[in-house]
């Protein structure tokens, strides 16, 4: 390709021409996920299946709950769960869970927990799936339908030297 | 009716300011700067991940690599992302910013989230990458124009840096096109327009955000039952997603659109608290818009004023009518009219550059320029702009004398995307009613000969 601009080849467009298309193709190509029975979303050439699922009246979370000596609930943050963002903790946590690793999980929280001062009310972790009416929460109803605990861990804190 | 390929041809190789591609450079080179610093230390965390929620996605096809190394190419994509901003060995580090900058986050979406906002920011960077992007406005355009004066492409206008542009732009219009194809193709088609399903899922979001210890937001709990309002949201944002391919075939509509998915995604934020960063800042959009002219509406009327200090101004008669010709335009105006006197008092305040001349629709030298534009009908109620072969009126020449003040008053350009018509009709509602809200002034302040001199008489 010529080093001038101004003085620019038709072999120049060409080549600009086959970069464009590959590159727009390639975007537009993941738009077959769509019509597939099981969609695999990609980076960065996604077919942006954000907002697109259907919700039901009754949806399926996955958390992690803190309890205190007297039985209070207390909804643990994602940062102590894992690393990262608050939907890529929610989406590691329902793989783990899946996995059958909630009870590592578990533990892992409470430790995190036990060098926490501002969670040294809480004594036990449980990692739970649990079902929710998604109208009743947002009309303040907001205790869960149904729950399992996947697993569960004491907090353990080693004794004031 | 020309060929398609033709119009498609032109539509993508027409001649464009290097400087434009080179402002796209530095403001998403910027932008990416930024952002990597602010999440530096989420980057850093990510090799300490469990090694077993790893699933690559995009270029990354090896497992893991080592925790230690991790921060290294971290550190090396944010130098790189540097040296692509300041436009420094691009022909080399425009490629190779890119291709880090792809991989890393590429690395990063694969412990099971995919971000879909980081999609076209990594697009734009390749294209830039790769394109002639730090001809003009960069350390390479500083140097080369060191060493031969004559190899500076930094005024150049060609087609190599016109099609960078449209590529970043239709990557823009895809995105958002099979995020709505996504929307009909899945199991509610069209009646994801009722917002029952847009309701649900903010609903579902905020649950989900709540569960995870964050605060409840108070907005998605005031807005939960009105479903008019989330019908109008879906309708909304669905025709903003399905349309966006519009958006590349007229510049105004380019504009418009562009600035209503950059409000979308504010709405976005405010009731669902996601934030889509590329897009929150607007740098996304860059693309649809002029941005070399950010330069000439920042700084670029400095130097002229200052090459205009430095020369001796020519001896001019106070009286001489100085013609509108060269690097002047000439504001027609009603010399009777409070309102008109107040906007010449603050453009000549604001026109450094002393690009503007004025004439009274009134006065003689006035009529007899406007004689010579054919222009003699002009109704007192309308200023008139003569801009080089150009003539603007009402609203438009309002806002194009807006565009050559000093800052920030050229930000007042924006509101051309308003329709002419909507603009014009607020115009003539104040003209009409100019002469009661402002009355004109009792006495003429004596203006100093410099000033004078603008006026044709």
């Amino acid at each position: 390709m010529s080093l001038d601009p101004s003085t620019g080849t038709n072999r120049g467009q060409v080549l600009a021409l086959c970069f464009s298309y590959a590159l727009i193709g390639a975007v537009l190509w993941p738009i077959g996920q769509n019509w597939r029975a099981h969609p695999k979303d990609n980076f960065p050439l996604s077919y942006y299946p954000m907002f697109s699922a259907k919700r039901e009246a009754v949806e399926t979370f996955y958390y992690v709950v803190g309890l205190d000596a007297e039985g209070k609930r207390r909804y643990i943050p994602h940062t102590i769960i894992g690393d990262g963002g608050g939907n890529q903790v929610r989406r590691q946590l329902r793989k783990i869970v899946n996995a059958g690793r909630a009870p590592e999980l578990a533990q892992q929280v409470a430790e995190r927990l036990a060098r926490k001062r501002s969670y040294r009310k809480i004594v036990s972790v449980s990692v739970i799936r649990g079902q929710y009416s998604v109208d009743d929460f947002f009309h303040g109803k907001k205790d869960p339908i149904s729950e399992r605990v996947y697993g569960f861990a004491e907090v353990e804190r080693k004794a004031a030297s | 009716m020309r060929p398609l390929r033709e119009s498609f041809h032109d539509f993508w190789f027409t001649p464009a300011p290097a400087k434009r591609l080179g402002m796209l450079r530095i403001i998403l080179g910027a932008f990416i700067c930024l952002w990597m610093w602010s999440e530096l230390s989420d980057f850093i965390k990510v090799p300490y991940t469990d090694p077993r929620l790893f699933a690559p996605v995009g270029v990354v096809f090896h497992g893991p690599i080592a925790a230690d190394l991790f921060p290294w190419a971290v550190y090396a994509t944010f130098g790189l992302a540097i040296l692509f901003t300041l436009g420094l060995w691009h022909r080399v580090t425009g490629p190779l910013f890119a291709g880090m900058f792809l991989w890393l986050l590429c690395y990063r979406q694969s412990w099971s989230m995919i971000y879909h906002s980081d999609d076209v920011v990594v697009l734009h960077a390749i294209v830039l990458g790769v394109a002639r992007s730090a001809d003009a406005l960069s350390l390479d355009a500083y140097f080369r124009k060191r060493r031969s004066p004559a190899s500076n492409f930094s005024d150049q206008v060609s087609w190599q840096y016109n099609w960078p542009v449209k590529l970043m732009c239709s990557l823009v219009v895809c995105s958002y096109f099979l995020a709505a194809v996504a929307k009909l193709a899945g199991p509610l088609g069209l009646s994801w327009m009722t917002g029952e399903n847009l309701r649900a899922q903010m609903a579902v979001d905020g649950i989900r955000k709540e569960l995870l210890g964050k605060d409840p937001n108070p907005f998605a709990y005031a807005i939960y039952d009105k479903v008019l309002l989330f019908t109008v949201l879906s309708a909304g944002s669905l025709i903003t997603e399905l349309f966006a391919p519009l958006a590349l075939f007229n510049k105004r509509v380019g504009w418009l659109w562009s600035i209503n998915a950059f409000f979308m995604h504010w709405g976005i934020l405010a009731v669902m608290h996601i934030t889509f960063h590329y897009q929150l800042s607007g740098v996304m959009y860059m693309a649809f818009f002029p941005v070399e002219r950010i330069l000439d509406l920042w700084y670029g009327r400095a130097p002229e004023a200052k090459r205009r200090a430095r020369v001796p101004a020519p001896a001019v008669e106070v009286d001489r009518v100085p013609q509108p010709v060269g690097q002047h335009a000439t504001l027609y105006y009603d010399g009777e009219c409070g309102l008109c006197d107040r906007f010449v008092q603050f453009v000549l305040r604001r026109d450094h550059s002393e690009y503007f001349q004025f004439a009274t629709l009134q006065s003689e030298g006035g009529r007899r320029q406007l004689a010579t534009l054919d222009m003699s009908g002009t109704d007192l109620k309308t200023i008139m702009l003569v801009e080089g072969d150009e003539r603007y009126t009402r609203s438009t020449a309002a806002l194009r004398i807006c565009r050559r003040l000093a800052a920030p008053w050229p930000l007042l350009y924006g509101f051309m995307v308003i329709p002419k018509p909507l603009r014009d009709g607020v115009y003539s509602f104040v003209a009409a009613r100019r002469k009661r809200w402002f009355p004109p002034p009792a006495e003429c302040p004596v203006m100093p000969p410099e000033l004078r001199r603008r006026f044709l008489s």
